[in-house]
């Protein structure tokens, strides 16, 4: 194991590299697009420039998930797959909610807050489930 | 373990002996793990019966323990 430590620093700078990555983007584009400019292409430039942005982070944690051992990697697609159903079952409740006249407006990026929370909460009972 | 048939999937449970193994050889889980390369809770989730092993993983375990592969993991009786 200790080979893989420089492995792992490696792969956990690379997180750390795509979050920054990330917040930048997401900044600079949240930002300018709160302005509401008025060039269709210069929106959809900002819209691709937070998405592309994000896509680093989500390859880095990729990759540090499967850089680690079958186990650890099994509990980490077992949490995925809590998180994927999870996610379509809140999806699906929210719809039939506002279908129902109980839920007013909900913003899309509320979705992956939640997705993120859900994917933490899949971490921690599988890792308990596994122990 | 899954094995297949035509009509049905049967899980065919396993068991090992790494645990009696590891008693005789004096090692900790940590030991075993690092000698393996694998995480510590990997070895306790195989040992408790949570997790089956990969077949490389199973044949460095057995390895480890100078052992063949069918000498530390086997099917349940019965199946």
């Amino acid at each position: 194991m200790d080979k893989n430590k420089p492995a792992g620093l490696r792969h956990l700078a690379y997180v750390a590299l795509g979050l920054l990555i990330w917040f930048i983007t997401m900044v600079v584009a949240t930002r300018v697009l709160h302005r509401h400019p008025p060039s269709i292409p210069v929106r959809i430039a900002l819209v691709a420039v937070a998405v592309v942005g994000f896509l680093p982070w989500l390859i880095s944690v990729a990759r540090l998930i499967m850089a680690q051992d079958e186990f650890s990697v099994r509990v980490h697609l077992v949490a995925i797959a809590f998180t994927c159903a999870g996610t379509a079952v809140l999806l699906m409740t929210g719809g039939y909610l506002q279908t129902a006249g109980l839920l007013g407006y909900v913003a899309l990026r509320n979705i992956w807050i939640g997705m993120g929370i859900l994917w933490w909460l899949s971490i921690v009972i599988a890792s308990w489930y596994y122990r | 373990m899954v094995a297949v048939d035509r009509h049905r999937v049967v899980v065919l449970p396993m068991k090992n002996r790494l645990k009696v193994l590891r008693a005789e050889a004096n090692w900790s889980q940590l030991e075993l793990a690092m000698r393996v390369g694998v995480s510590r809770q990997a070895i306790n989730a195989i040992e408790t019966g949570k997790y089956d092993p990969s077949l490389p993983l199973a044949m460095k375990i057995a390895r480890v323990f100078d052992r063949r592969i069918e000498e530390v993991f086997e099917l349940e009786e019965g199946d």
